[in-house]
């Protein structure tokens, strides 16, 4: 079982929006962007105890009760027909499905009755969307509701709360306390009542009781006995979790954190007993709330590796929670005329598994950004950083985000961020690669660029090879002779917000503030010129040079055409 | 008869039982008339449903409503979305009209009624699939021995990937109950189910009980589940109704359950009384009696049955003639005619209230007992007037969600009113209240009483069904057994018993005629 796709009609902030859909759904976006309708929108398709009230008009979109609301759940079942949750939904839809179909759909609809002051839920379902047929219910139970169940965990969750419904399950079962525990607890039930009802206090208040009753009517034979009730029965009540410390001593009212990750413990353990019998769909609002970074690492494993999330939409800000991600569809809803969405499903690739920290850290910041500026490393970062310091210093409030791809190929930060609708702006060096034993030259950093905005790659070019070997001016050369020559590319480039170093970062800086780096050069007692400078220790030079930087060289690095991907950047942010 | 345990009685095939209880196979149980083969079912379903903890679940297939709502009832809140019902019922909501669609196209995609009615008859398959077509109703084959419903599911399940797949994910087992009342149709359809879809089945009967001969039922397909490959056989042969010698009694008519004989004392528990005229009888049933205690005269016509209490009652024994409703003929046979059943009820027994009736609704849930209860009151004030009680039994049918217009429903009324205008039904709905009653075999299936009187004449057995008619009526009774006959009757009658006492002495057994029965001729 596969969920396929949700579109979501005049409901709440929703006009109309229809989202990619995957089993492991992220949701994030802005405040109040309406990632908890999102969430609300698939309790009331899925969710009997959320939709039985029915739908009130601020549900509407724009409170405009003319218009139907519809929620539709596209569901993929054909994936492996041995999959239990694909039997269940066999089970479930009998006859609605035909033999042929692979896809399913699961439909709301809602027309606001003015009488009763609210849209009653109307729930289909079918393989034919033009189609569909009322799921069979009783009263406001239906059938779906037997094989669905929706758990909503918000991030104000409890962990008094839920383990005070959970312990009431505790002893349900028949078998749950045996004879001999039974007979042992109600002696020491019975003899504690007995103890508690010999008190003194307790035999003194009984007769000031008395007393006072007295007073109002002389009733000779008036007794009264106070009594301890504890039972059997409501002994569940009186159980509290408490975390141990490492000296086994009893802290009750533990940190946050801990008590939130127990309760979804408690959570997890509850509907891992119904796994069998129903298809357990969780529904996280902002887990990381109240929770220290390492437990969000922690929840992140769990979440992506745990079978029983396999059905997940989660909502959150926190790019910690979501360091882990894998086989994961990224959602981003975004606020253009009306509220849409994009998603991508994220697989780490198969060639980054042994780099997936990496990969997955950077990508999980850049995923809640607006604009990203991909940049080679540091160098760049620090430099740009600089800039903007002057020319736009709150940059990543408006949304801005500068990753340093640092060896991860560019591509796969920017097909995830461009699929999600991000603004992605690159800035690559001119690499050139000679083919081995060859006397020809990839043009790496091109064809890296091409790639990117799907264009065709360059062919390589005649070198000498004993020159490229030997000689470093002769590849800077090359570099700038080829940038040169293709004039058409680079501008198309630019136009996709792709910028490519004339040569890279530090021969294209000396070409604007030459003085500058021999100057930092000499300073330093370096006999080097102000490229090799950089060069020889790019991070330590770099952050040197970034501080000595006056305004005047600011604005001529900001407007000069080798760092357009800066100005780029703060066009984009400050729109 | 029972070993005593700590104060409970024990059945003498209690290790028979235990075993049923566990077998994973599919399993096939012969039981005779009151071995509480119906007990064993539910035990064995309860156990079920509790190791299966996940979303299968369990059909609980039966011949008669009744039966479905005593199963129902047993299970109480144990039932957990299993289904139980009628095999019509099953196969009408689970197959055809689910997936009737998926192999006829969608214009099938209605919801199929079913329909008993004789008008609606036809003569082949494809006739029938166009008889929907027309008129959403289920229809049946003019041979009354061909079911064209089951024919039609099986077609549906052969064709329907989605049906097949559908049933394999739901049931992870299948219980039958009175499986030697099947037609060779319904036996095909639930051997596809077991060979086919791999659905391990229950399977409950009794050749010894078919009374169903008349209308196709196919007792070789429950003696062919006995030897089938993968089915594991049980028998239950303890009869917690009747004492010893009745067992053995009605025991040794039956070739399969012969050997069951018990040795134990013969204190005249069975009698065969012969008469010339219809005063010596009566004289000897007078003399027989226990007034003191239940007994039932049960015989073949209703005629008869009258007859007989009208001579009983004219000598003093109150005798109550318990003719069979008409509300009870086959031809009236529909989804609907509970209602009207139910409407009798109501009105001519004895404490049943809006509350039985509400018991009776396969959904309960969607109504309310107040709205029940003014319709009901509607229609018992309207009994004198033709016009108005129509009226107000349709308005109860609507609110049950049939539609109340149809000719069907209106002749279902037509009957009923008949029914509970005329005081002699008023013992039909009341049976159980008389101590004394004097009825049909067919309508005291099921039921039990201390003594039972039935008449040799009756018994023809050599024609098609007889010896089980006469199983059913000879395993009724708890303690005695009157069986009277007028002379040649009578004659026929003993050359039977010594038939089968012969038969069984052939078995190696140490039996005659004076351990069994007592002659007065």
């Amino acid at each position: 079982m596969i969920f396929k796709e949700l579109s979501i009609m005049n409901f709440r902030s929703f006009e109309n929006v229809t989202l990619e859909l995957t089993n492991r759904n992220i949701i994030f976006g802005l405040n109040d962007i309406g990632k908890t309708n999102l969430l609300a929108a698939i309790r009331f398709l899925l969710d009997s105890k959320f939709r039985n009230n029915g739908l009130v008009d601020s549900d509407f979109y724009n409170k405009d009760i003319t218009k139907e609301i519809n929620i539709t759940l596209k569901i993929n079942i054909a994936d492996d027909e041995e999959n239990d949750d694909n039997k269940k939904i066999y089970t479930m839809m009998r006859g609605a499905i035909t033999s042929e179909a692979e896809e399913v759909f699961i439909q709301l609809k809602s027309v606001y009755d003015g009488e009763s002051l609210i849209g009653r839920p109307n729930l289909f379902w079918g393989v034919d969307i033009g189609n569909l047929e009322a799921i069979p219910s009783n009263q406001s139970f239906f059938d779906l509701d037997k094989y669905f169940n929706v758990v909503y965990i918000d991030s104000s969750i409890k962990l008094e709360d839920v383990f005070k419904k959970y312990s009431r399950e505790l002893f349900k079962g028949e078998s749950s306390i045996n004879e001999d525990e039974r007979e042992e607890l109600n002696t020491h039930i019975k003899n504690l009542n007995a103890s508690v009802g010999q008190l003194n206090t307790i035999k003194a208040f009984e007769n000031e009781l008395i007393e006072e009753y007295k007073k109002f009517k002389d009733d000779k034979n008036f007794k009264v006995s106070i009594r301890s009730e504890v039972e059997l029965s409501n002994i569940h009540s009186k159980l509290k979790p408490y975390i141990l410390d490492d000296k086994l001593e009893n802290y009750p009212t533990s940190g946050d954190g801990r008590k939130k990750i127990l309760a979804y413990t408690l959570f997890t353990l509850e509907n891992r007993r119904l796994e069998d019998k129903k298809i357990n769909i969780f529904l996280i609002e902002e887990l990381e709330n109240h929770l220290h970074r390492s437990m969000e690492i922690a929840l992140s494993y769990q979440i992506f590796t745990d079978e029983i999330f396999k059905y997940l939409f989660m909502t959150t800000h926190s790019s910690l929670l979501i360091s882990q991600m894998d086989d994961v569809n990224l959602i981003k809803l975004f606020k253009g005329n009306k509220v849409t969405g994009k998603s991508y499903t994220y697989t780490v690739p198969e060639s980054y598994k042994t780099l997936k920290q990496k990969l997955n850290q950077n990508l999980a910041e850049a995923v809640f950004a607006d604009v990203v500026l991909l940049v080679e490393g540091p160098s760049e970062k620090i430099l740009f950083e600089r800039i903007l310091k002057e020319k736009c210093e709150r940059y990543e409030s408006f949304g801005g985000y500068i990753l340093e791809v640092d060896g991860i190929n560019f591509i796969e930060y920017y097909k995830v961020l461009i699929a999600l609708g991000i603004k992605v702006i690159v800035k690559t060096d001119n690499d050139l690669k000679k083919v081995k034993g060859k006397d020809y030259c990839n043009l790496l950093g091109v064809n890296r660029c091409q790639r990117l905005i799907e264009c065709t790659e360059k062919n390589n070019i005649k070198i000498d090879p004993s020159l490229y070997e030997s000689d470093l001016d002769y590849v800077i050369e090359k570099k700038r002779y080829i940038y040169s020559k293709l004039p058409v590319t680079i501008s198309r480039l630019k136009r996709n917000k792709v910028y490519l170093s004339k040569v890279d970062l530090e021969n294209d800086l000396f070409e604007v503030i030459p003085q500058i780096m021999d100057d930092l050069a000499k300073r330093n007692n370096s006999s080097k010129c102000g490229v090799d400078y950089l060069q020889s220790a790019k991070l330590i030079n770099m952050i040197k040079l970034s501080t000595s930087l006056d305004d005047n060289a600011i604005n001529r690095i900001y407007k000069d055409e080798r760092f357009e991907c800066v100005k780029a950047l703060v066009d984009l942010c400050c729109r | 008869m029972c070993k005593s345990i700590g104060g409970f009685m024990l059945p003498l095939d209690k290790d028979v039982r235990d075993q049923i209880l566990i077998a994973d196979t599919n399993v096939v149980i012969s039981a005779s008339a009151g071995t509480g083969k119906t007990h064993t079912t539910i035990q064995r379903i309860i156990k079920d449903i509790e190791k299966n903890n996940n979303y299968k679940t369990f059909a609980a297939i039966t011949f008669t409503r009744k039966a479905a709502r005593e199963i129902i009832n047993r299970l109480g809140v144990n039932k957990s979305g299993g289904f139980v019902g009628t095999n019509d019922n099953f196969i009408l909501s689970e197959i055809i009209q689910p997936f009737m669609h998926d192999v006829y196209g969608i214009k099938f995609k209605i919801e199929v009624k079913p329909d008993f009615n004789d008008e609606n008859q036809i003569m082949n398959f494809s006739e029938g699939i166009k008889k929907i077509e027309e008129t959403q109703l289920m229809c049946k084959y003019s041979d009354i021995k061909k079911n064209f419903a089951f024919q039609l599911a099986l077609d549906i399940l052969k064709k329907s990937y989605s049906a097949r797949r559908y049933l394999k994910s739901k049931y992870y087992r299948i219980y039958i109950d009175e499986y030697q009342d099947s037609d060779v149709d319904m036996h095909c359809f639930f051997m596809y189910i077991c060979d086919e879809l791999d659905i391990p089945l229950f399977v409950v009967g009794d050749t010894k009980q078919s009374i169903y001969g008349w209308r196709g039922a196919y007792s070789d397909g429950f003696e062919e589940l006995c030897t089938k490959p993968g089915f594991r056989k049980f028998e239950l042969w303890h009869n917690f109704r009747s004492n010893k010698v009745i067992q053995n009694y009605s025991n040794i008519f039956m070739e399969s359950v012969r050997h069951h004989y018990n040795q134990t004392d013969f204190n005249d528990e069975v009698i065969a009384y012969r008469y010339d005229t219809d005063e010596e009888a009566i004289n000897f049933i007078n003399k027989w009696i226990d007034i003191d205690e239940k007994c039932a005269f049960l015989n073949f016509s209703n005629n008869n049955a009258e007859n007989w209490s009208r001579r009983l009652n004219e000598v003093g024994i109150p005798f109550v003639f318990i003719p069979g409703s008409p509300l009870d003929n086959s031809n009236l046979e529909s989804e609907h005619i509970w209602v009207a059943r139910c409407i009798a009820n109501y009105e001519l027994q004895q404490k049943f209230s809006e509350y039985d009736f509400m018991d009776e609704i396969p959904m309960p849930e969607a109504y309310r007992i107040a709205d029940l209860k003014r319709l009901l009151e509607h229609i018992k004030n309207s009994k004198n007037n033709y016009a108005f009680y129509e009226k107000n039994c349709i308005k109860l049918y609507e609110y049950l969600g049939y539609d109340g217009n149809t000719e069907k429903i209106k002749r279902e009324i037509d009957s009923l009113f008949k029914v509970i205008n005329d005081e002699k039904y008023i013992p039909t709905y009341n049976q159980e209240r008389y101590k004394l009653t004097c009825g049909t075999i067919h309508s005291s299936k099921g039921l039990e009483f201390e003594q039972v009187i039935i008449n040799a004449q009756d018994y023809n057995m050599h024609r098609e069904g007889t010896k089980f008619l006469h199983y059913v009526a000879v395993s009724r009774p708890e303690k005695r057994l009157l069986v009277i006959g007028q002379t040649y009757f009578f004659e026929r009658y003993i050359s039977y018993v010594d038939d089968v006492i012969l038969q069984t002495q052939g078995l190696g057994i140490e039996i005659n005629s004076e351990s069994i029965i007592k002659i007065i001729e």
